[in-house]
Formats: structure tokens, C-alpha cells, sequence
């Protein structure tokens, strides 16, 4: 692999010499002593250079040569991947060669129709490219089979160890599957390649084998179907359900991919004539089409992240290909504009922006002073500046992340980016508040401690803030600071009074009863604490099949579909406060101890079966 | 305060483990059996109740599940404080989960109430081939002091019987003092249960 990494470098290294301006044509020889000097003038400016700038600089100077690294990603960063998935596994070097690897990348760049790269790629190292029968990537397969096996490998090699996420910092799991792009093909189950596929229109007519309804309140609800059939019924010419569509797009991914989906989808628009007459057969396509329209104008719209590149273009085609045929321009035009605006990063999606002008924030006299202490700033600003970071990531999650239990699972990880992120952040506040006490020597100053994380507790809870309220309470509770029992003595008792009431408010008894009731009646703004929401979930995943009788079970996906409209319902309206940059730097970057460190220090500040008498 | 604790007799117990070894599917699979006294519903059934006769006397045990929360590690204190039981989970078919569930047992013996029956319970014992017989966990078990159950949510195998099984083992005389649903009463506000520990420890030292 290193021999690779040195080869693609020595290949950089020639593209950024043709990309030189070229001299007038010259004869062989001169050519030669002139690309020589110009190979000197390289070493010569390298001399002066660093080495480790050089490469910057190419790919500063000349942008295609960051096109093709890009293009090749998977290539440069073959060997901190393989180091990272298989340490003790290196018996595989043998077996591929730069010749083998090189052809297994062109030929996934064959499944992509990169043509020109290919031949790029082909003259650039002189290896040639032997066509293989397969239509698929083969690249891809492999992968796939070797993520396969990765469950135990992230157990053991990448269990999240201590507080490392900020903000914006992400999961290094979700980090290196992003990175190799993954994440797009993970869930191209085998389902896909067992389940012989049917053309939409030759599904047989509805019959228990292929859909299946259920009563409730007098209202007939499908219950299970093929995907054939939910698809029949999304566009349906009869009859338009708008909630239907919503569940659908929002849970779609838990039992197909965006790639098959629009696949079907343009099957769908394909409306076979049969033997209808002229007349007929145009009104019913004129109807599926504008449905089928519609349904892509909402997933774009809503769900605009489950389209990677090939499926815009797949879009753009279809596109294309309906202007020619003339049919239905208003509805084709109107899905342009929809992916157009999509595409330039327009967001759709209204959000509430309040149009009162946000409250002072409440600081320091000092608060541009690079000594800003602070202990100095108002526990009020801190539950502020708190919520707007945890407002920042919970608006991001995405309904994706809530499918299959994602965020629990090594494999489906990569797509809960934000929920796992949230979840660290939590982590990290309630570490940061025990850290915060036991850093104290002194018992009186703990104790004040103490108090002024109540405070911010307290405030938070006025704030809704549900999230860290938890994250705050969990930080007093943790075994390093729930048993200070001195420190607590010091602590007046109002302040051990709002402790237990946030307590009550928060505690898990009878599945979180207070805090649901809390949530129905609060205001939005609002962030609940997700883990009630990701227990529901659980309980709904385990408890419900995925498929019934070979059906897609789409009961199950209205009861997931309910809990992320919860979740939703509170992503809406934002939080009107001025981030402080002073104040959240120190929120967004804690300086914690590991947790048996803080207990080791806990156990200093107040030995066991110390007398009072004993501490400071 | 006082009146909260003559009338509810509860004991609680915890359960365990490491993500996807079947906590909630062992719940689910209790809830459906018929001692089930009452269930909010099968979503957010994050704990239930139910009674099982222990000498002729009905024992009140409330489970408390963290499935699905379990990435929340600074949360499992006060899942865990106030319980009398705890049941710790691990998948057979999964090695890995097994050392989690060694960690949590440590942490429960160091941290938590001094007192807490502790149960590891093998699940997904379907998994299993026939002659594998659960040696090194046995023996894990034995060192620690800890029951040891084989259970198969997925076949029913088992899971009712721990349940149980477990209940009897509980300590009756516990409940009272220990049941409370705040995570801070027990140390924080109770000072019996101060002197309580603190007769614990000796016992320990000794």
C-alpha cells in the first residue's frame, strides 16, 4: 500500500509538470533537456519549499490535480482504512496488487460511466484496464463484504473514549464513513440482489399475498404491503393521502434505499397502455405522472440529503428525457426548479425566525479580556449560550437517524451523525459539571459550586431545555459527586429543594411520565431529552417486526413515524438568543477528568469514613 | 415524604448491558406473560411492574430498562442508584458484550448500593451450540457472587423463570427503605441510609 501512496505522489508529481505552460513545439531532444531543466527548477523551488507544503501547493495550483485525488480517495487512503478496520490482517497486501486494485477502481468508475477517468487513469500507469463481465462494482462488493465483519471491530478498536466531540467535530466512526462514502451503499441490503424484482406494473392486482389492510377508527389503514404495492398507493391516480406520503418519505429508508425508490418511481411514471383506449390510457398517465411528480418535488424538498451525486444525475436524466417527450412540463418544470434550488443549498424548509430582537446577552464587564474568568459569568448566560450549542445539533437530526436503531448499531452509525453527537455532548456536560466540583479543594468553594450548577439547572429548565437539564442533573449524580455527602451538607436546603423537584420532573419513573408532561405543555422553543424518544424507538423496533408474511410492515413505520414527528415538532422554532463566542468557547471545549480519575479524586476530597472535622 | 414510602412497597431492579443484547426484547417478552399487572403501553414501556408471591405475600418488583439509552453513560448512576436488583445482560453469540457486562458488574460493586443482588443473565442462549455450557461465565459468577441465568427471548426460554427466580432472592425487608424513584433522596436527603452504609463498609473491611 505505502508503494502505492509513493506511486500516486510520483504521478502528481508528473501532472502538476504537464500542467507547466507548455513551450513551443520542439524537437525530441530539446523537449527532453527542456522538461530536464524544468525538473530542476521543481527541485531547485522544492529546496526552498518544505516538503510538507509542496503538495498543498500543487493542489493549489493546479485544481484538477484535487479533482482526481478526490476521485481517488479510496486509493491514498487505503492505508490508515486498513490499518483502522484490520490490524492483524495484512496478509491481504499479497494478494493486491497496484494492477488489481487499479482495475477494481476502474471498474467501479465503469459502473459510474467515468469513461475519460478511466483512460486518464489507464495512461497514467500504464496499466490497462481489463473489462469485467460484471455490471456491478465489484470495489463495492468487496467492501461490503468486508464491513460485513466490522461490528466486532468497532467494539474493540473504536469504543468512544472520553470527551472528544465539539460542535461541529464528528464521531470518527461517522467521520471515516463519510470519508469513504460508505454510508451509500451499506444499505443496498442483500434484500435487494435475493427478492427477485417485479416491475411495478406487472405486480398482480391487490390479494393478501401482496397488501394487507387493517380497521381503525372506521378507517381503513394498509398495513403491510410489497414495496410494489406502497409505491401503487403513494400514486395512486384515484386518490392522494398526503399523511401516507409523509410516513413514507420519512421512513423509507428503514426497508429500501433512495436509489431503488426512484428507480421504482420512474418505473411508475412509465405508464404501460394495456388495453385501454387512446383516450383513457392518456387521462390515467397524465394523472400517475403528475403524482409520481409530486412525490419527488416532496423528497427532494424534505429529504434532500438521501441524494448523493448519481441519483441528481439519474433525476437530471429523467428530467431531460420528460422536456423531449413534452409531457406534463408544468409538473417537470416544477421538479427542475424544486432540484435546482435543492442543489444550491436553498434550504425549502421554512423555519420559524422570530423577528423581536433578541435579549442582551448578560456579561462580564471584562468579557473582551483574553482573562476572562468563568466563574464570573451569570449562571443565566451559561444556560444560554448551553442551549443555543444544543440547539444547533438537535435541529440537525434527521429522520434517517432514527431508522433501525441506527445510533446503537457500529454498522448503520454513520447515518446518526447528529443523534450520536447529542449524545456526546450530553456525556460530556454532565462530566463537565462533576469535573467542575471535584476540581475544588476547598469544601466551602465545592459546595458553592454545587449551587451555581443548581442555578444553571434551574435556569436551563425555564429554557425548556430538557436535554442538559438531564445532562446537569446526571453530572450531580454521578458516583464521584453523589457521595460527597460534606460538601452537601453545606448546601442550603432551598437549593437542595429545586434539586429534588428538577429531579422528580426528570426521573425515569413511570417511563419518564413528568417529563412527557412537561414537554405536551411547554412552549416551543423547546429540546426534550432525546433518550426518551430513542427508548420508545426501541421498544417500537424490537417489539414489531419489519416484515410480516413477507410484507413490508408499514404499521410499524406509522408508530416510528409518530415518535420522529415528535422529535420534529420541536426542531421548528429556534431559541432568540446571541451566541457569545467568549462564553461558549468555554462550553464547547471542557477540560474534563476521566471518570475513574474523578472518582479517584473524589475519593481524596472526602475519604471514606472521614469525620467532618477531616476536610477543609 | 413519609406517606410516599408506607404506601408504596416497591423493589427496583435495574437491567443491564451492552446495546442489541436483548434487553428490551426480555422485557417485552415479561410484559406479555400474564403476571403483568399493568403496562403504560408498548412504547416507552421503559419499566413495568409486577408481583410475584414470595411466601404468600405479593412482592411489588418495578424493572427499569435503559434500552436504547445506553450511549447516555453518565445517566446509568441514576438508573442504577435506589435499586435493590440489578440484572446484567450480555449476548451469548457476542463475546465482546460479555467483557461490558464484566464492567458493569465492577462498576455496580463499586458504586452502587453495597447491598444489590446482582444477577448476569445469558441471553440469546438459542444462539448457542449444544455442548458449549457457559463455563468461564459460571465460574465469573461464582467469584462474584453473582446469580446466573440462561435465557432466550426469543424462544421464551427461561426469561419468566429469571424473573422470578430473581424476585425471591430480593431482600423483602429492603424495599422500603431503599424504593424511591429520586435520584437523590437515597444519600442525599435520607440520613438513616447514611448510617446504613456506613455499617456496609465495615462489614466489607472485616
Amino acid at each position: 500500500m505505502d508503494e502505492i501512496e509513493s506511486k500516486m505522489t510520483k504521478e502528481l508529481k508528473l501532472e502538476f509538470l504537464k500542467t507547466l505552460p507548455s513551450p513551443p513545439k520542439k524537437n525530441k531532444a530539446e523537449e527532453l533537456l527542456e522538461s530536464e531543466s524544468l525538473l530542476n527548477v521543481i527541485e531547485e523551488e522544492e529546496k526552498e519549499i518544505p516538503k510538507s507544503e509542496w503538495f498543498s501547493r500543487v493542489l493549489k495550483k493546479h485544481p484538477s490535480v484535487l479533482e482526481t485525488r478526490e476521485r481517488v480517495t479510496p486509493l491514498t487512503n487505503q492505508i490508515s482504512f486498513g490499518k483502522l478496520i484490520s490490524r492483524s490482517k495484512t496478509e491481504v497486501q499479497q494478494h493486491i496488487s497496484n494492477q488489481v486494485l487499479l482495475n477494481l477502481i476502474m471498474q467501479h468508475l465503469e459502473t459510474l460511466n467515468l469513461g475519460d477517468t478511466i483512460k486518464t487513469i489507464e495512461k497514467e500507469s500504464g496499466i490497462s484496464y481489463n473489462e469485467h463481465y460484471s455490471k456491478k462494482s465489484r470495489l463495492l462488493t468487496i467492501l461490503r463484504v468486508g464491513i460485513k465483519d466490522i461490528d466486532s471491530v468497532w467494539d474493540l478498536n473504536l469504543k468512544y473514549q472520553g470527551p472528544q466531540i465539539e460542535n461541529d467535530q464528528e464521531d470518527p466512526e461517522v467521520e471515516i464513513f463519510d470519508n469513504y462514502g460508505l454510508g451509500e451503499f451499506d444499505d443496498e441490503d442483500d434484500e435487494e440482489n435475493r427478492i427477485p424484482d417485479i416491475d411495478i406494473w406487472d405486480e398482480p392486482p391487490d390479494s393478501d399475498n401482496n397488501v394487507c389492510y387493517i380497521e381503525e377508527n372506521n378507517k381503513k389503514i394498509l398495513k403491510a404491503a410489497t414495496l410494489n404495492k406502497l409505491i401503487e398507493n403513494l400514486t395512486n391516480e384515484k386518490k392522494s393521502d398526503t399523511d401516507f406520503m409523509k410516513i413514507f418519505l420519512m421512513t423509507c429508508q428503514s426497508f429500501t434505499t433512495p436509489r431503488k425508490l426512484l428507480r421504482k418511481l420512474l418505473q411508475r411514471y412509465n405508464v404501460p397502455r394495456g388495453n385501454l383506449t387512446l383516450e383513457k390510457y392518456q387521462e390515467k398517465k397524465q394523472k400517475i405522472q403528475i403524482k409520481v411528480c409530486n412525490v419527488l418535488i416532496s423528497w427532494i424538498k424534505d429529504y434532500f440529503s438521501d441524494f448523493n451525486e448519481s441519483l441528481i444525475n439519474e433525476i437530471n436524466n429523467f428530467i431531460e428525457n420528460a422536456e423531449k417527450t413534452n409531457s406534463h412540463i408544468m409538473s417537470i418544470k416544477k421538479l427542475k426548479g424544486t432540484l435546482a434550488k435543492a442543489i444550491s443549498g436553498q434550504s425549502t424548509r421554512f423555519h420559524n425566525i422570530s423577528y423581536e430582537t433578541a435579549p442582551l446577552p448578560i456579561v462580564p464587564k471584562n468579557i473582551f479580556s483574553p482573562s476572562l474568568d468563568f466563574d464570573l459569568v451569570d449562571e443565566e448566560e451559561i444556560a444560554r449560550q448551553m442551549t443555543i450549542i444544543d440547539f444547533e445539533i438537535y435541529s440537525k437530526i434527521k429522520p434517517a437517524e432514527l431508522l433501525n436503531l441506527a445510533w446503537s448499531k457500529p454498522k448503520l452509525k454513520h447515518r446518526s451523525k447528529n443523534v450520536i453527537c447529542l449524545i456526546h455532548r450530553f456525556n460530556d456536560v454532565s462530566n463537565w459539571v462533576a469535573s467542575s466540583i471535584i476540581r475544588i479543594d476547598r469544601i466551602k468553594k465545592r459546595a458553592k459550586q454545587v449551587i451555581r450548577f443548581v442555578k444553571i439547572a434551574e435556569y436551563l429548565r425555564n429554557l425548556n431545555n430538557y436535554n442538559s437539564l438531564m445532562s446537569v442533573l446526571a453530572g450531580l449524580t454521578m458516583s464521584a459527586v453523589h457521595r460527597l455527602k460534606f460538601t452537601k451538607e453545606e448546601i442550603p436546603k432551598r437549593y437542595n429543594d429545586i434539586i429534588e423537584s428538577l429531579s422528580d420532573l426528570m426521573s425515569t419513573k413511570d417511563s419518564y411520565k413528568a417529563s412527557r408532561d412537561a414537554l405536551k405543555t411547554s412552549n416551543p422553543p423547546c429540546i426534550p431529552y432525546l433518550g426518551i424518544f430513542l427508548t420508545d424507538l426501541t421498544f417500537i423496533e424490537e417489539g414489531n417486526n419489519d416484515f410480516t408474511d413477507g410484507l413490508i410492515n408499514f404499521y410499524k413505520r406509522n408508530l416510528i413515524a409518530k415518535v420522529i414527528k415528535d422529535v420534529q415538532i420541536f426542531q421548528q422554532k429556534r431559541y432568540n438568543f446571541m451566541p457569545v463566542m467568549q462564553i461558549s468557547k468555554f462550553l464547547s471545549n471542557f477540560d474534563n477528568f476521566d471518570s475513574d480519575v474523578l472518582y479517584e479524586k473524589s475519593l481524596l476530597l472526602e475519604p471514606r469514613k472521614c469525620s467532618r472535622s477531616e476536610i477543609n | 415524604m413519609t406517606s410516599k414510602f408506607l404506601t408504596e412497597v416497591q423493589q427496583k431492579v435495574v437491567v443491564l448491558g451492552d446495546f442489541s443484547v436483548g434487553k428490551s426484547s426480555l422485557i417485552l417478552r415479561v410484559s406479555k406473560n400474564e403476571f403483568l399487572e399493568e403496562q403504560e403501553s408498548t412504547i416507552g414501556a421503559a419499566f413495568i411492574n409486577f408481583s410475584v408471591n414470595v411466601d404468600n405475600k405479593p412482592n411489588q418488583i418495578q424493572i427499569w430498562d435503559t434500552a436504547g439509552q445506553e450511549k447516555f453513560r453518565s445517566l446509568t448512576p441514576i438508573y442504577y442508584r435506589g435499586a435493590i436488583g440489578a440484572i446484567v445482560v450480555y449476548d451469548v453469540s457476542r463475546e465482546y458484550s460479555f467483557q461490558t457486562a464484566k464492567e458493569w458488574v465492577e462498576e455496580l460493586k463499586e458504586k452502587a448500593n453495597p447491598k444489590l443482588i446482582i444477577a448476569l443473565c445469558a441471553n440469546k442462549i438459542d444462539l448457542l451450540e449444544e455442548k458449549k455450557k457457559l463455563l468461564k461465565e459460571k465460574e465469573y459468577a461464582d467469584e462474584n457472587g453473582l446469580l446466573i441465568y440462561e435465557t432466550s427471548a426469543k424462544t421464551g426460554k427461561g426469561v419468566t423463570e429469571m424473573f422470578v427466580d430473581f424476585s425471591k432472592n430480593l431482600p423483602k425487608d429492603q424495599g422500603r427503605e431503599i424504593f424511591n424513584d429520586d435520584f437523590f433522596e437515597e444519600e442525599f436527603f435520607n440520613i438513616e441510609l447514611h448510617n446504613g452504609e456506613k455499617k456496609t463498609e465495615k462489614t466489607i473491611c472485616c
